[in-house]
């Protein structure tokens, strides 16, 4: 290849092209981290038409004790989002505020708004029930029903009525199970308990569960943290192959997975959101010391 | 590269790797700077000191001290997966070691340049030339010492201005090369002297391009920007 037809090939790809912010540096930028953490920092917000859920101002209480402080935070149409912190900062409470669990615990009271495609979720007329079809979950633990594979992908849109005939309710199981990627190793043993699979295959059929009622938005709680690390890869690439449809939400302990799978990372602290920014940026040149002092693994 | 590290990671071991790299690129820096002190005495002295064995042996030391640097990083790489400014802090100095071993190779260079040297060189001498590859290698070894300097005490606002500077307090280091390389094209009558001369100018100027290097890096490892080939100069906001 010549040069000539190099360079073309280079500006062609964009690979190898500077940005407008890669040529022109301010020398104010050069100096200064944040250390006051009473305003989130970097870009928590997005414009309105890139957000599939929108949190303004939530607070969330149990009993008197505050366990979410002033978060605002915008998720993104087909991103993964991934929330770090140390234990008890709050990262699964908020989560959990995204789609009502925490309603199922009497201590605890949400204040703020959190919208869903610009709807309020707390609005009295929206029914909990077809919220939590629409923004999905998947626990720590693995939670098959137990109930066959078939099953457990097929009651919920048999409850939701999603289904109303066997043909149907067999071609959504399937492609549920395709896009969860355990078709091929469970299709010949669809009648078999979901909790006899391994670990990564029970997770990955909680997945297809989720996704099998067409939701918007997916939670994952930690979601590899019992699993090995064949199991993780696997469920990290099918994270990545579910973002071009759905929009992700996931916390995790594990910083190194934050960086692999998401495109945006949200770092609490204390109950208090610090920082969100491109995961980019957020491994590499945080914004806030108390970010920087966590990933860098400066725990005092 | 002190606040990497001074501030401390709760797992030690940690801490006690950055200290060794940190150590190696320091020592290294050093050595390299006392090379070109090292070529100056020769200089100073007459024909019987133009043999500089002494400084080809220390090169094989300071290309050594790249590779082990190397190693340190690698293996910091691969076992701490390090993110942040701890991650900014190994890229940078992975940098700054490549940067002072081409240094090390250009100051071998210039003093080949002199060991092949029978005459003097016309450009030294010559009156309209207020400045010496000697005075100006000298030049090099101050601003070099200045550079490492504000990288150990990430020290941005002495880099920036450094660069901003063309390097030296008044920006004479680079007019001052491109004086000799002027006197070079003006004395042409001798090819092999107005040759050794050229090469001597060229590593005058190479160096100096390391050092903006340098600076460069550690405006990096401090602040996160990386202001290499940006379109015209580091702007005021």
């Amino acid at each position: 290849m010549n040069t000539e037809s190099m360079t073309e090939t280079m500006t062609e790809t964009g690979d190898f092209a500077m940005s407008a912010e890669e040529k022109h540096v301010v020398e104010e930028d050069l100096h200064g981290i944040a250390t006051d953490d009473t305003e989130t920092v970097g870009k928590p917000l997005l414009a309105p038409e890139k957000s599939r859920m929108t949190c303004r101002n939530v607070y969330v209480y149990y009993g008197e004790k505050m366990a979410i402080d002033n978060c605002s935070l915008d998720i993104g149409k087909n991103e993964v989002l991934s929330m770090i912190g140390p234990s008890g900062c709050g990262k699964s409470t908020f989560l959990r505020c995204l789609n009502r669990m925490n309603d199922t615990i009497d201590i605890c009271r949400v204040e703020g708004e959190i919208k869903l495609d610009k709807q309020d979720i707390h609005d009295p007329k929206l029914d909990v029930v077809p919220l939590r079809a629409r923004v999905g979950m998947v626990f720590q633990k693995p939670n098959p029903f137990p109930k066959s594979i078939y099953d457990n992908i097929a009651y919920g849109p048999r409850i939701h009525g999603m289904v109303d005939n066997k043909s149907d309710t067999d071609e959504l199981v399937e492609t549920s199970l395709q896009r969860a990627g355990l078709w091929e190793e469970v299709k010949d043993r669809l009648d078999a308990p979901g909790t006899g699979l391994s670990g990564g295959q029970q997770q990955r059929l909680c997945i297809a569960r989720a996704i099998a009622v067409n939701p918007e938005v997916i939670l994952m709680d930690e979601p590899c943290s019992a699993l090995d690390p064949i199991a993780t890869a696997k469920i990290e690439e099918l994270i990545d192959e579910l973002r071009e449809e759905f929009t992700i939400a996931i916390v995790t302990h594990s910083m190194q997975q934050a960086a692999r799978v998401s495109q945006r990372t949200a770092y609490f602290h204390l109950g208090k959101l610090i920082e969100v920014g491109k995961t980019d940026k957020v491994f590499t040149n945080p914004e806030h010391k108390l970010t920087e002092d966590y990933i860098t693994g400066r725990f005092g | 590269m002190n606040t990497v590290i001074d501030e401390h990671h709760t797992f030690q071991r940690y801490d006690k790797e950055l200290l060794k790299l940190k150590n190696q690129v320091d020592k290294m820096g050093h050595y390299v700077s006392s090379q070109i002190e090292l070529v100056l005495e020769h200089l100073d002295g007459d024909e019987s000191t133009m043999d500089f064995d002494d400084v080809y042996e220390n090169d094989v030391t300071i290309n050594g001290m790249e590779v082990k640097a190397s190693k340190t990083v690698i293996r910091l790489l691969a076992k701490q997966a390090p993110v942040g400014k701890d991650l900014r802090f190994i890229i940078a100095v992975s940098r700054i070691v490549t940067e002072l071993e081409r240094i090390g190779d250009e100051v071998v260079t210039i003093a080949r340049s002199f060991s092949h040297q029978e005459q003097a060189n016309p450009c030294m001498d010559h009156s309209s030339v207020s400045v010496s590859v000697a005075s100006l290698l000298a030049a090099a070894k101050n601003l070099l010492d200045r550079a490492l300097l504000a990288a150990q005490n990430d020290d941005v606002e002495t880099a920036t201005a450094m660069i901003k500077n063309n390097l030296g307090e008044d920006g004479t280091y680079n007019a001052d090369t491109q004086q000799l390389i002027a006197c070079i094209k003006e004395h042409h009558e001798s090819i092999e002297e107005s040759f050794n001369a050229a090469l001597q100018a060229n590593s005058l100027k190479r160096i100096s391009d390391h050092i903006r290097n340098i600076c460069e890096h550690t405006i990096f490892l401090v602040s996160g920007k990386d202001i290499r080939h940006l379109e015209g100069d580091l702007e005021t906001a």
